[in-house]
């Protein structure tokens, strides 16, 4: 099987396709797997590469949580580029992804073609901020105590998954049987060594500001931890452009993946072929109406 | 040329297509020519009804002020419909006619089979509710005092305009020159009967969270003024579904017409078919992570 070596963390990769580099950044409670759509639809045109992120198998799983955090997360992408010889990728990634597709544009952004950002935002509400903690090291401790199989019971039915049962229960059962495979003390380390510490969006304000990577943010109607956060990256940050998609959850790639395979075709296009521009500037005039004289 | 008649004016209209109805509603800079790429496409399957609001020739132009209003602006979808033998239909508003379309599913719900709103919202935050009103007064001095050539030019570089402009130049020009061919007065008259006196989206919350006509709330990311009332719709009114589309300004079906068509061809079958259902209570548990 076939790993990349990120600083002595063996971490699983698939590839597929040929073509500029598209590298996808999987969410907590996914793995390779969810990007199942994407890659056999970005194949087509793309050089597709998914990875386990260190916690989930057959990557390696550290045992101490101290072999885990935001920064690790954004440097495993780049390290998995490198392992491939690949010097710059449009980046895509879910949820905890996400975050990491984020942060790998502000510490990486010379690797970066472009980032996709798919529902980010959890934990940055100021106002939920201690109910989010609260409930990760919950979270955190039911993996610990319980097993993944039971762990997760409470988590697969989350007020932004029940879009997808409702939906797809087909998609919605893969997921769950896929969540149910991996390691619980992955999940823990993960979820106490990189989603309890990491920053909340809205402190990166002056790092969004002035970064210069193409960005496009995707979110569901239904998440509702991740609207404010993506308004507020489409409004700091000039690179950024934001979908809300409509009547969905957490992880559009899969809840929604026609419509999000056509979207992010017809950006990472535009990007490729250098027609791609920041916001202009005279959209941010604070008129009501009309242009101020 | 055909006429639908409501009360205090006559309404110009087109048609295109059969099967079930849907009307649309036009923007204030807009007019019934707006919508050509969606009746274009949804003539294919479905019967298309565009019609001039009232102050926008062919439709009359009333007189006076007192003829203009928000709720007329909504009780004219009916009259429509019920000069041309419609009892329900699918209405699709952009803009001031997002308002109208809202009011409409508020006022006239046994009517609507589905609500489809772009763009509406401005002048709703009440931060900004005070500035809203008097450019909109300066606004309305203009197309009296100086004409439709000068009063327009403001329009020309407006923060969510200009995307269609750097998007689609010609669509851009397009808009312009039909823009140019409206009524001054019509215009002035909208501004004061309308949207000087029209309420904030906020104020709305007790009938949206009642109303059940299925509603798809559409909005540009770019077109600031929307967004906090789109996010707010979608939070309390549980039949509402909410697209904010990227890198794209205040009209999204003039600017993005193929991606404007797919989803709304999307909702619309989805309600027809019978399948359309309310959001799931499940989903609004507050819960930052997993189930309570």
């Amino acid at each position: 099987m076939p790993y990349a070596n990120s600083k002595g963390v063996q971490l699983y990769y698939e590839e597929a396709g040929k073509g500029v580099p598209v590298v996808f950044v999987h969410e907590f409670a996914g793995d390779i797997r969810s990007w199942e759509p994407q890659l056999r639809y970005f194949s087509r045109r793309y050089r597709c590469i998914a990875f386990n992120a260190r916690g989930y198998l057959p990557s390696d799983v550290p045992e101490s949580v101290s072999q885990y955090s935001q920064a690790i997360a954004a440097d495993d992408i780049a390290n998995v580029m490198t392992d491939l010889g690949v010097r710059k990728a449009h980046i895509i990634g879910c949820s905890m992804g996400g975050y990491a597709t984020l942060h790998f544009g502000l510490r990486h952004a010379r690797m970066a073609r472009s980032l996709t950002v798919i529902g980010a935002g959890y934990g940055s509400d100021p106002d939920k901020r201690a109910q989010f903690l609260k409930d990760n090291d919950v979270m955190a401790r039911r993996f610990e105590e319980l097993g993944t199989a039971e762990a997760i019971s409470i988590y697969q039915i989350g007020p932004a998954r029940v879009q997808y049962q409702n939906k797809d229960p087909r998609g919605f059962h893969e997921f769950c049987e896929e969540f149910a495979e991996h390691s619980a003390l992955g999940s823990a380390n993960t979820l106490r060594g990189v989603q309890g510490r990491r920053p909340t969006i809205y402190s990166l304000e002056r790092g969004l500001a002035r970064m210069k990577v193409p960005t496009h943010i995707v979110s569901g109607d239904e998440d509702n931890n991740c609207l404010e956060p993506g308004i507020f990256i489409k409004r700091v940050c000039p690179a950024a452009r934001l979908t809300v998609v409509a009547a969905t959850g957490h992880a559009v790639n899969v809840e929604e993946p026609d419509l999000f395979n056509s979207l992010t075709d017809d950006f990472l296009a535009l990007v490729d072929s250098g027609r791609w521009r920041p916001r202009d500037p005279r959209s941010l005039n604070k008129s009501t109406m009309a242009r101020k004289s | 040329m055909p006429y639908a008649k409501s009360t205090g004016a006559n309404l110009y209209y087109e048609e295109a297509g059969k099967g079930v109805p849907i009307v649309f509603v036009h923007e204030f800079s807009g007019d019934f020519r707006s919508w050509e790429a969606q009746m274009r496409y949804f003539s294919r399957r479905y019967r298309c009804i565009a019609f001039n609001a009232r102050g926008y020739p062919p439709s009359d132009v009333p007189a006076s002020t007192s003829s203009y209003s928000y709720v007329a602006a909504a009780n004219d979808i009916a009259a429509v419909m019920r000069q041309l033998g419609v009892a329900k239909a699918h209405v699709i508003g952009c803009s001031m006619g997002a308002y109208a379309t809202l009011q409409f599913g508020l006022r006239h719900a046994r009517m609507a089979r589905s609500l489809t709103t772009v763009g509406a919202g401005a002048g709703s935050d009440p931060a900004k509710r005070a500035q809203f009103l008097k450019n909109t007064i300066a606004t309305a001095q203009r197309f009296e005092v100086e004409g439709l050539g000068p009063a327009m030019k403001s329009y020309r570089n407006a923060p969510n305009r200009i995307q269609l402009e750097n998007k689609d130049p010609r669509a851009f020009r397009e808009f312009f020159a039909r823009f140019s061919e409206h009524s001054a007065l019509g215009h002035a008259r909208t501004l004061r009967g309308v949207q000087m006196h029209r309420p904030s989206i906020y104020s709305f919350e007790r009938g949206l969270a009642r109303m059940k006509v299925p509603t798809h709330v559409v909005a540009g990311d770019e077109d600031d003024g929307s967004l906090g009332p789109a996010l707010f719709i979608k939070r309390v009114c549980p039949a509402a579904r909410l697209t904010i589309v990227p890198a794209t300004g205040h009209v999204v079906n003039l600017e993005e017409p193929a991606l404007f068509n797919r989803i709304t061809d999307d909702f619309l079958a989805l309600v027809d078919s019978g399948r359309w259902r309310p959001r799931d209570p499940r989903s609004l548990n507050k819960s930052t992570m997993a189930k309570r």
